[in-house]
């Protein structure tokens, strides 16, 4: 016997060869492509003071006055400062501190009184987050970062917000530290990973990027993935199956049963059992009896609400591969 | 417009807005990113940059390290102290890490990185690297998860895969009556470890394009606990858990600034070491021969994907395009495991399952902006899980007891198609709103009780950041889903079919969000995000009915001077849920209620005493409160309370030795309590129809010391 073919609702098609015009496209445009000579040049608003030009001589302009400052040196020690990278501000050819900060001429005209236009980056800095952004998007061009189509964009995150530039290194890009970072907005979802039972992000085995992705993706939830079923059987691979049997809400959304983050109930369950099987199971029989308090050790203990309550005998709640799984029992 | 900004579109560098017909938008898609192409490849004027020498940069060259070696002493520690960092008994572990990097001249370069060596969870990442041409990375992730130290079964590994009963086990009818239980109770820690190794790099072939690929094992191996039954006595297992999987993901990026495109193939292997798990029958058999029972576990799986997916910046109204398709198929071709261990059963099936699964991904995105001050994103997407694996008729045995018939193997195929979009417009420098809205609509195949559901969601949000210090962010919304009428030929025999699920019901939902930073001066800085939402199940006659949900959380810092630094957080959350049954065929009605509530409150800060000294400091109390209630014609009422509470203190104090040596003193002291009526005085023979492990609510009451050296070497 074979299953019949689903119907496939008709925007797939639509989608699909909208995604495949811009594919060739894109990829007609990687054939043409010369290579530059050198790195981008970053934009420079045309209605801005600075429309002018560079400092005469670059990084040395900028550091006869900011060599004392630690935090700026500190970028010799970054990734930014490869001077045997041509992609790098710092490499062959590169724009250096005006990479990121813009032309600087009227800036050192001013004897550095005026900010005349540097882009300065940070949560409360003036320079609006879209010019900040703008700057670092110059070269952060790969194509996995969906920036401008993401949460943190259309929420007028910079990329300062969370990235430390100047410095050996980068707490957000660390594990042990990265969650810290992103907690400083996320504080709710800090707060339910103090719950009993979550996923070991605080403890640092897992990090927020493990799931997410920051710089946002068109999957749900800026998923590293393009479902929730994908991103959690990446780890959680046993229980993608293919089962011979198989459990409907599994397949479905593995949020029909779990929250992400964490819970007080183990297995990071959204309800109890039983009480979460029946919200969907009212089969005659065993699935409908409310069980009560009354199956408690001091009562008349009950299997069917104890311990895992339903999954005591339907353990196979993912999906069985048994010939005799068909109750998830086996 | 300068050439090349495109992709940059938060730029204000647009000086003319164009106008695009609105009919045919496929074909202006193309035909605008054709000629973006030669218009993005234009470079932007570029400095004569022949003078910087940068005489007065200091780029980093040589080594530098950073060495810890020490010791933790922890007392009261166990599994659920342990649970997720591996300090799960008493008694000393080694503490060492260490970081380092390292430059030469000629740009070559390397990190490292190693946490907690002495533990399970410990941390191991080099990378090396030459400047603008390739970079390796190397990592090692142990993740202990330590579940039980109480568990205690009368099971023996016999072999691999197979549980059996000592000799002399007395089998009865009910636990009550094992009369050898107690003396062959033997303790069984559930407790595994997950190791990943992985292997990834970037070769940089020219500036537009770079190769990458990574290569990952992982292996998970231990004791996990799970259940299995023989009709109506139940019986809780240890089980083995030893599996491994490979992932590899290959391909290449093509970015430049008009456009970038990026293929890549993705496979994984899933590998579990056994396909059973047989185990003896503690009771007395309810029918002859059922003596044994045969548990099945995950089968070997594997997954092939491939995808492409980038971007194309628009030449008009700074837009740009997200797109992504991918096409993949998970696979399983397991032998078949016997159906049962009861003798006279149905003849095994023979060969295996050549079960496929495709799953197809298609996803455009675009962000415009046709006015200075106005961003449109749109975002439209179709996932589709497409179950090609045979349907089956199989004879099956229920739990190894008794014939239960044939039954058909289900598979179940979605298909969804979500579109996204919203508006943001800048009113003034300090006051934006924003309105957008979510349309979703998920097609299930055949077998399936639903064949379809909706989800329509508008909403609309208000910005406002009056003087820089000062940021608020309103945002409400209200969405409405809604279910196709039941396929009552999918319901397997005597379900109700009023059964409508959780995440498949009607449901009405209104939300409101609410966050505000407060910069009050350069020194103190408070911030406030709080969540509302409602949930209403209309037609919902069994299953949820209504759902709340609350949440709440403010921070305070302060930095009063130099050397200080302190903060103050706390977070309030509380679910409430309500819930319909009906005792079939009594037709007794009864209606369940669940309240979660969770609460926290942190303070801490640093103290920089000296150029020596530095402390810090840290308390948080954490609690659970979670009440459920049954309510019916026939009585039942409230469960007692679940709660837990957590309340720590950590003291972590840095002294510099010299400019080389520094001692670090860790202190850690940490209270959890919980109680759990599932398992609160539920021991093995406490159920005469559960034999259990006998596994209690975690409590621990743990002081950590921690005492370690750092050594800095080079510059």
């Amino acid at each position: 016997m074979t299953a019949a073919r689903p119907r496939f609702v008709r925007p797939r098609w639509v989608i699909a060869r909208a995604v495949a015009v811009m594919a060739l496209l894109g990829a007609a445009g990687a054939v043409r492509a010369a290579p530059p000579a050198g790195p981008p040049v970053p934009p420079v608003p045309s209605n801005s003071p600075t429309a002018l030009g560079y400092s005469a001589q670059g990084a040395d302009t900028c550091l006869m006055c900011h060599r004392t400052n630690a935090q700026v040196m500190a970028i010799f020690r970054s990734p930014h400062a490869q001077p045997h990278n041509a992609a790098s501000p710092f490499g062959p050819g590169g724009l250096q501190c005006e990479a990121c900060h813009g032309p600087g001429e009227t800036h050192v005209k001013a004897f550095g009184m005026k900010p005349a236009g540097i882009v300065v980056f940070g949560p409360h800095a003036p320079t609006p987050v879209a010019r900040q952004n703008a700057m670092c998007l110059a070269c952060h061009k790969s194509v996995e970062h969906a920036w401008l189509t993401g949460a943190h964009a259309s929420n007028d995150v910079s990329c300062a917000d969370c990235h430390r530039i100047h410095g050996a290194t980068d707490p957000v890009r660390m594990q042990a530290t990265e969650a810290s970072v992103c907690g400083k907005c996320h504080a709710a979802v800090v707060a339910r990973f103090r719950e009993p039972f979550h996923h070991p992000v605080p403890e640092g085995t897992m990090s927020c990027s493990s799931c997410h992705d920051p710089h946002g993706s068109l999957g749900p939830h800026m998923l590293v993935k393009s479902t929730v079923n994908s991103t959690c059987t990446g780890c959680h691979a046993g229980m993608r199956g293919p089962f011979l049997w198989e459990h409907q809400p599994v397949t479905d959304d593995c949020l029909n049963c779990h929250v992400p983050h964490g819970s007080g109930l183990p297995a990071l369950l959204k309800e109890p059992t039983p009480i979460l099987c029946q919200q969907c199971h009212d089969l005659a029989g065993h699935p409908s009896v409310p069980y009560g308090p009354q199956g408690l050790p001091a009562g008349m203990p009950n299997p069917y609400l104890l311990i895992g309550g339903c999954v005591n005998c339907h353990s196979r709640i993912h999906g069985s591969n048994s010939p005799s799984g068909q109750a998830l029992m086996r | 417009m300068s050439p090349g900004s495109s992709i940059q579109r938060g730029t204000d560098c647009s000086p003319a807005r164009q106008r695009v017909p609105r009919s045919r938008p496929m074909i202006v898609l193309a035909v605008a990113a054709v000629l973006a192409a030669p218009v993005v490849r234009a470079a932007a004027p570029r400095p004569d940059t022949s003078a910087w020498t940068c005489k007065l940069c200091v780029f980093y060259t040589g080594t530098k390290a950073r060495v810890e070696a020490g010791m933790i002493y922890a007392n009261g520690a166990n599994f659920a102290s342990g649970r997720y960092n591996g300090i799960d008994h008493d008694g000393a572990y080694v503490q060492a890490g260490a970081q380092g990097r390292w430059r030469t001249r000629d740009g070559a370069y390397g990190s490292f990185e190693a946490d907690h060596l002495g533990l399970a969870s410990r941390h191991i990442a080099v990378t090396a690297g030459q400047e603008g041409r390739y970079e390796v990375h190397v990592t090692y992730q142990g993740q202990p998860l330590r579940r039980y130290d109480d568990a205690a079964t009368p099971y023996r590994s016999a072999r691999d895969g197979e549980l059996v009963l000592p000799g002399g086990w007395v089998a009865a009818n009910a636990t009550t009556g094992m009369s050898a239980l107690q003396a062959d109770l033997e303790p069984v820690p559930i407790e595994s470890d997950r190791r990943t190794v992985t292997l990834s790099g970037r070769y940089f072939t020219s500036s537009v394009w770079t190769l990458f690929g990574t290569l990952s094992h992982t292996e998970r191996t231990g004791t996990g606990a799970t259940g299995a039954s023989f009709l109506t006595e139940a019986v809780q297992l240890p089980e083995p858990i030893d599996y491994q999987t490979d992932d590899v993901r290959a391909g290449a990026v093509w970015a430049d600034a008009g456009a970038s495109v990026r293929i890549a193939y993705q496979g994984s292997w899933f590998d579990e070491k056994l396909d059973a798990l047989l185990f003896q029958n503690p009771y007395q058999p309810l029918v002859p021969g059922s003596s044994a029972g045969l548990l099945s576990l995950p089968p070997d799986n594997d997954l092939q994907q491939a995808s492409v997916s980038g971007e194309v910046a628009l030449p008009i109204w700074s837009g740009l395009l997200s797109y992504l398709a991918s096409v993949g198929r998970l696979a399983q071709d397991g032998m078949f495991v016997p159906g049962s261990t009861l003798p006279g059963g149905p003849a095994p099936l023979s060969g295996s399952l050549p079960g496929n699964i495709d799953l197809t991904h298609y996803a455009l995105g675009l962000a415009l902006r046709p006015l200075a001050r106005l961003d449109l994103l749109g975002r439209a997407t179709y996932d589709g899980h497409d179950d090609h694996t045979a349907v089956l008729a199989i004879p099956y045995i229920v739990t190894d007891t008794l014939p239960g018939g044939i039954g058909v193997t289900p598979r179940y195929a979605e298909d969804r198609v979500r579109l996204t979009g919203s508006a943001s417009y800048r009113l003034f420098r300090w006051a934006r709103v924003s309105v957008g809205g979510k349309y979703a609509h998920t097609h299930y195949g055949p077998l399936q009780v639903l064949t379809s559901l909706s989800e329509l969601q508008a909403w609309g949000q208000a910005t406002v950041d009056p003087v820089g210090a000062v940021s608020v962010t309103l945002k409400a919304g209200s969405s409405r889903r809604d279910a196709s009428a039941l396929d009552l030929a999918a319901l397997p025999a005597g379900e109700d079919p009023q059964l409508l699920a959780y995440d498949y019901a009607p449901r009405d939902r209104e939300f409101l969000t609410v966050r505000g930073t407060w910069a009050i001066t350069t020194r103190v800085a408070f911030s406030l995000q709080g969540t509302a939402a409602t949930d209403a199940y209309r037609r919902s006659q069994l299953g949820l009915s209504e759902a709340r949900e609350r949440e709440l959380s403010a921070t305070l810092e302060w930095s009063p001077a130099s050397p200080w630094s302190l903060y103050l957080d706390s977070s309030y959350q509380h679910l409430e849920t309500g819930q319909y049954g009906l005792q079939i065929p009594a037709a007794i009605a009864w209606q369940a209620r669940e309240g979660e509530y969770f609460w926290t409150a942190g303070t801490g800060g640093t103290w920089t005493v000296s150029t020596r000294w530095h402390v810090r400091a840290d308390y948080l109390y954490a609690a659970t409160r979670a009440n459920m209630s049954l309510e019916s014609v026939g009585g039942y009422g409230g469960f007692p309370q679940n709660d837990s509470s957590l309340d720590t203190v950590k003291v972590d104090a840095s002294y510099r030795w010299s400019a080389a040596l520094s001692l670090r003193l860790r202190y850690e002291r940490a209270n959890f309590g919980s109680n759990d009526w599932a398992l609160q005085s539920v021991y093995p023979a406490t159920v005469p129809q559960l034999l259990a492990l006998g596994v209690q609510p975690y409590r621990y009451g743990m002081n950590l010391i921690d005492v370690s050296f750092l050594y800095r070497l080079g510059h």
